[in-house]
């Protein structure tokens, strides 16, 4: 999966967690799209993860329950390749990102943001 | 009147931000990461006619934070669709590059959070590879002001986060220096 990032996102080949969004980290799966195609004024670079190395099991802190995070196919009208990175509680089924996450504090997001952040390369 | 330009862009390649000064529409410095001022594609921001007042120095050149601070602002806005920071999230922001100086580390990075806030980074000397350090250090001013820090050791893959505040900052940087040393 690619997403494209701005500048100020990117240190090295590393991305930093100014690039994950919690509400679902939208990426383009690259059996549709030249990661070329994703680069535009102001998003000059582009990250690359692949859906078994998204982070499993992650607890943030002692007080929250294991995090995972999973790829869905959201295949837009203009864009077939679109995706979304979401996160949710260990355990449960849904596809939704999790509404939860919304409901701790910034450390947990944080960290799960870091966690996420750092599966992806730069190309 | 000294009215001062102020210039912010990418350079050709689009993988450096730019920061720059000059007066008149000539640009006379790069302020921020260097690239070759040739080579920038730029937007130009008039400052205020008194021009920027010196508080700090952030990143290997000398950068002054009002300017930059400015530029970020400006850049974000004109580019952002998401959570602007507030001047809450901002003065804590400062309030983080004054203890980062008075503990001899100058900053590298000042970004906006796209999830609210004004995060301060600053990357060890280790490298993993070229210009990929192993370790870096991270405080997010958030906009509901909380203060969050982050240690990210890319080789152990270790992200430490906790919460701090403006009493424990001398410790939070303290932490992070002996960690960014590691």
């Amino acid at each position: 999966m690619y997403r494209k990032l701005r500048v100020d996102w990117v240190h090295g080949d590393r991305v930093l967690v100014e690039a994950i969004d919690t509400e679902g980290t939208s990426c383009d799966r690259e059996r549709h799209r030249d990661p070329k195609d994703l680069i535009e004024p102001g998003w000059p670079r582009v990250g690359w993860v692949v859906p078994r190395d998204l982070p499993r099991a992650v607890k943030p802190c002692d007080v929250s329950p294991e995090w995972e995070f999973f790829a869905l196919d959201l295949p837009e009208r203009h864009n077939e390749a679109h995706c979304e990175i979401r996160a949710r509680r260990v355990g449960r089924q849904s596809v939704d990102n999790d509404p939860k996450i919304k409901k701790y504090d910034r450390v947990v997001r944080e960290r799960l943001k870091s966690e996420l952040a750092s599966r992806f390369r730069v190309l | 009147m000294n009215v001062e330009y102020l210039y912010a862009g990418a350079d050709v390649s689009g993988r450096e931000l730019l920061l720059g000064r000059g007066s008149g529409r000539k640009l006379e410095g790069v302020i921020g990461r260097a690239v070759t001022a040739l080579s920038i594609t730029v937007a130009a921001f008039i400052a205020e006619p008194s021009g920027p007042q010196i508080r700090h120095a952030v990143g290997t050149d000398a950068v002054q934070l009002d300017v930059a601070d400015i530029l970020l602002e400006r850049v974000w806005k004109a580019r952002s669709d998401r959570i602007q920071p507030t001047d809450k999230a901002r003065r804590r922001a400062s309030a983080v590059l004054e203890g980062f100086r008075e503990a001899g580390i100058e900053p590298d990075r000042v970004v906006a959070d796209p999830d609210g806030g004004v995060a301060v980074y600053v990357f060890g000397r280790r490298e993993l590879q070229p210009g990929t350090q192993a370790r870096h250090a991270r405080v997010l001013a958030a906009n509901e002001g909380d203060l969050i820090a982050l240690c990210v050791d890319y080789e152990h893959n270790t992200h430490d986060v906790w919460e701090t505040d403006l009493v424990e900052l001398g410790a939070t940087v303290s932490k992070m220096q002996s960690f960014l040393a590691g």
